[in-house]
């Protein structure tokens, strides 16, 4: 009996331990898989009325101090989005001044709920420069400096208006993707909706690009084929839940309209997973919140046949395509900041006698040098002129009026150019002691570069560079081919061919297979007004020609297992003598 | 009795405060009074303490067989998957070796400490080569067959070419040279001062005392002459040059044009830059940009713009202060 109880006690005891000790794991598993950045998920707001909390004195003077520090270069000093920087930008700065807010829970129209506009200081808005504040500013700074913009800032409304109802959308029931929802998304937004007017057929945003925003700015539909340039992605780009928030909302001061009254959340839903159907889901890098990049742009040898013409052909599609990240030029003059290219797709095949590259970038408008033709974008709209307070031409030097005006705030237009893109090689690669390079621009004066540009009116050139001010053609070199250059719905596509060797040495680089061939990409947006220095520009990449695998890795694998079955043996052996000597 | 309960009460204390941490960690990414190092190991300890108790719990106290062969190898692969995947940002593959020793040593000493312990975790291996039962038997043909595919395996994978991005070893602050030619003005980086550290009556500001200023207002209109050049400079960073595209608003390299460069954008932010470099260096570095680098900075590769081409020595001067004041750090000096 009294054994019983003991075991009893016992067991009791165990199982605590037992109980404690999983607990323990179980936290600290849980917490090692947390991967200890801020979760995507973002706040919601409960559906229906919505009143928000009005702020205290003490929380809108620290946001004061929090706002002088970090908002104050971009925003402006009155809120009207006019900082130091709002010359350089487009999207330009949020002007506060008019309550006028973008990515919202509420109705068209209607004011955001303190839930949004934590979410945008903490994720930040993607596609534009807006950063994620919530790695850098505490949950309380950030409180703090909205309470600030929202009592102080925001001029022509009020938080606290009686007239000023907020009514927080409804989700409903989320519909999963699906083959037929997705059908019935694509049905809705070609058609009904007629998403399809802006955004394009193929959702790249090339649909009517004439524009404007409450503030006169020029305004282009979404690429929807990149969500992690969605402003409102949360960072949390492939998730269908933005997108049928924004359909719901609408994007106050913007073209975008609210279709809450025209589409059953039922439609929103099939259309949102329609829109996310577009996009290629790349893996995203936590760190950059764009797609992960891989420096080594891998070419897979083709045994067989002549290397694919058309962008199409089926011997693509088992590559995956690689992103190359494309930054402005700002470098060296003429500086330009409002590249529209901001990623490449690359792909490529080699056989003995050639390489091939296929090249894909999204791009609004197909353009062609033509004196007569009108931009499409208005450049001189996107730089200053439509901000009173800041009149970029007598914009100067620190006060230093000596120095004289900036040359390099986007000049007015003049035209528009060619569309392009350009690869560069380093000529002599093979010499160059590891890790030099020539200049990442167009190379520098000791060191010459090899550069293949494909430009919109047709043209293939091949280029020596030693300089951003000194890129030659080089007129006796006809190696380099395009094919099936093609742009449609808002893309680009084609093909750059080279053989592996030519008879110029000297001045072009020569191909080999199974070394890190050090290459950079350029791309130029014609009707954005790029030429020449003006243009998007990559860092370096390595071409890479995968030779085939060769036998020994086949060869020698065997023979070890061949040994250790071998070694195996002997162990048998000895284990089984020990065994007959004991017994 | 008496003992059981103390020893089951400890290794409950011992667990709560062990869980501590992990659930604020859980709850908001990160604990404020303990830096991220120091978090890793108590969670680490906190594992590894974990799977041995379980071990003895399941073991010795419920009496389910757990045999130290399984026990083992489990321990082993629990510290390499926190070491090698865990563990954020992570460690150098020789650190990895290090620990994973380390480790092994620690595990040896587990299973041979005594002897019936030994006992215990070889018998099922002199079991499995020495028995004829079907039981062994069947285990023998299964390991034998196991090991040499599995290692067989192990060489393809590492023989098959894989083509990673060339190793570089890039020097981030590579020595500045004596002096520089900046719009024909030779600038001694020994001796050269900010002018624009200055005070209110336009004297120099020794470096230490614009803490003053750190976290105030430099856009207000009394603001003290130190805030003003702040000001300025941060009109530079985000206007005149445009600074923030690859440093970013909050000055820690992550501006939107971050993503597409390699080498990515320094970061002020980070005490292991410009709080370790003098005014004249950061200077030096604004001046000639990735161009003006010495050979074992790559300047074929810095996206770093030659900002003499863009700016006023002034304007440099001006920006440098405000990236301190912004970040609330202040430069190297020579006492």
């Amino acid at each position: 009996m009294r054994e019983q109880l003991i075991n009893a006690d016992k067991r009791q005891l165990m199982l605590k331990g037992l109980a404690a000790g999983a607990l323990a794991l179980l936290l600290s598993s849980g917490g090692m898989f947390w991967t200890g950045k801020v979760s995507a998920e973002a706040l919601e707001p409960k559906p229906g009325k919505y009143r928000p909390t009005p702020p205290s004195k003490e929380d809108v003077e620290a946001g004061k101090a929090v706002y002088f520090r970090k908002c104050v270069w971009c925003h402006g000093p009155d809120g009207a989005g006019d900082g130091p920087s709002a010359i350089r930008l487009h999207p330009k700065p949020r002007n506060f001044n008019q309550g006028t807010f973008k990515i919202r829970h509420t109705a068209s129209g209607e004011l955001p709920t303190d839930e949004d506009l934590f979410n945008t200081v903490t994720h930040g808005l993607p596609g534009s420069v807006m950063p994620p504040w919530g790695e850098i500013l505490s949950d309380k700074e950030r409180r703090q400096v909205i309470s600030f913009v929202k009592t102080e800032l925001v001029k022509d409304r009020k938080f606290d208006d009686k007239d000023e109802a907020l009514n927080v959308i409804d989700y409903g029931k989320q519909i999963a993707s699906s083959e037929d929802s997705i059908k019935k998304g694509r049905e809705i937004f070609m058609t009904k909706a007629k998403c399809v007017e802006c955004h394009g057929v193929e959702g790249r945003g090339n649909g009517n690009l004439t524009q404007r925003d409450d503030w006169g700015f020029p305004i282009f539909p979404a690429d929807l084929q990149k969500p992690w340039n969605l402003r409102g992605n949360r960072r949390d780009p492939y998730n269908p839940k933005n997108i049928f928030r924004e359909i719901s909302t609408g994007l106050n001061g913007t073209p975008m309209p609210s279709f809450a009254d025209e589409l059953t959340p039922e439609e929103r839903w099939h259309v949102a997973n329609f829109v996310m159907s577009l996009s290629q889901k790349f893996p995203i890098d936590p760190s950059t919140n764009k797609p992960a990049i891989q420096f080594v742009i891998k070419s897979k040898f083709l045994k067989e046949g002549e290397l694919p013409s058309d962008p199409n052909d089926k011997r693509w599609e088992p590559l995956p395509p690689q992103i190359i990240g494309m930054a402005s030029q700002i470098i060296q003059p003429p500086r330009h900041f409002l590249r529209t290219v901001d990623d490449l797709r690359v792909r490529s095949l080699f056989n003995n006698k050639e390489v091939a590259i296929l090249v894909e970038w999204d791009d609004r408008t197909e353009s062609h040098r033509d004196e007569n033709k009108q931009a499409v974008y208005d450049m001189t709209a996107i730089s200053s002129a439509s901000f009173p307070a800041i009149n970029t031409t007598e914009y100067t030097h620190e006060n230093d009026t000596e120095a004289g005006p900036l040359k390099d705030v986007n000049p007015p237009s003049k035209g528009v150019y060619n569309d392009g893109v350009a690869i560069q090689f380093a000529e002599k690669w093979q010499e160059l002691p590891s890790p030099e390079k020539p200049y990442f621009i167009h190379g520098d004066v000791k060191r010459g570069v090899d550069l293949w540009k494909w430009e919109s009116d047709g043209s293939t050139k091949e280029y020596e560079g030693h300089g951003i001010d000194s890129v030659k053609v080089k007129e006796g070199n006809k190696n380099v081919r395009v094919d099936g250059a093609k742009w449609n719905n808002g893309r680009w596509q084609l093909i750059l061919k080279r053989s592996l060797t030519t008879a110029d040495k000297e001045h072009d680089a020569q191909l080999e297979m199974g070394k890190n061939i050090p290459m950079v990409f350029f791309a130029w947006d014609g009707d954005a007004g790029e030429f020449a220095g003006k243009m998007a520009l990559s860092t370096y990449y390595y071409l890479m020609l995968e030779p085939p695998v060769p036998g020994k890795v086949y060869v020698i694998p065997p023979i070890i297992a061949g040994i250790v079955v071998i070694l195996e043996g002997c162990v048998l052996y000895s284990a089984r003598k020990r065994k007959r000597e004991n017994a | 009795m008496l003992k059981q309960r103390g020893t089951s009460l400890i290794l409950q204390v011992l667990f709560t405060v062990l869980a501590l941490p992990m659930l604020a960690w859980a709850s908001g990414g990160g604990v404020e009074w303990m830096d991220a190092g120091k978090f890793a190991l108590i969670i680490e300890m906190g594992l590894g303490i974990g799977v041995i108790f379980l071990a003895w719990l399941i073991k010795d106290k419920l009496g389910f067989p757990f045999p130290k062969l399984l026990q083992a190898p489990l321990i082993w692969i629990t510290a390499f998957i926190i070491f090698r995947v865990i563990l954020q940002p992570p460690i150098p593959f020789s650190l990895l070796a290090i620990y994973m020793t380390v480790v092994t040593i620690g595990v040896l000493l587990y299973i041979t400490i005594t002897q019936p312990n030994w006992e215990e975790f070889s018998k099922p291996i002199v079991f499995m080569l020495q028995e004829d039962s079907g039981k062994a038997k069947m285990s023998r043909y299964i390991t034998f067959a196991a090991v040499p595919v599995l290692l067989a395996y192990g060489t393809y994978n590492k023989m098959l070419p894989k083509f990673e991005e060339p190793v570089e070893l890039r020097t981030v602050h590579p020595a500045p040279p004596a002096s520089i030619n900046v719009h024909d003005k030779i600038l001694n980086l020994q001796t050269a001062e900010n002018p624009y550290r200055i005070d209110d009556s336009g004297k120099y500001l020794k470096v230490g005392l614009e803490s003053a200023y750190f976290g105030k207002n430099p856009w207000a209109t009394d603001a003290p002459k130190y805030l003003q050049n702040v000001r300025d400079g941060g009109i530079v960073f985000f206007g005149t040059a445009g600074c923030f595209f690859c440093h970013g608003d909050n000055l820690d390299g992550k501006g939107p044009f971050a993503f597409a460069f390699n080498p990515i954008p320094a970061n002020f932010a980070d005490p292991g830059t410009i709080s370790q470099l003098q005014e004249t260096f950061v200077f030096w570095r604004v001046s000639k940009g990735g161009p003006g680098l010495s050979r074992e900075g790559f300047p074929w590769a810095s996206a770093m713009p030659p900002w003499e081409k863009h700016l006023t020595t002034n304007e440099i001067w001006r920006v440098i202060l405000f990236e301190y004041w912004h970040t609330g750090f202040f430069p190297r000096t020579w006492d």
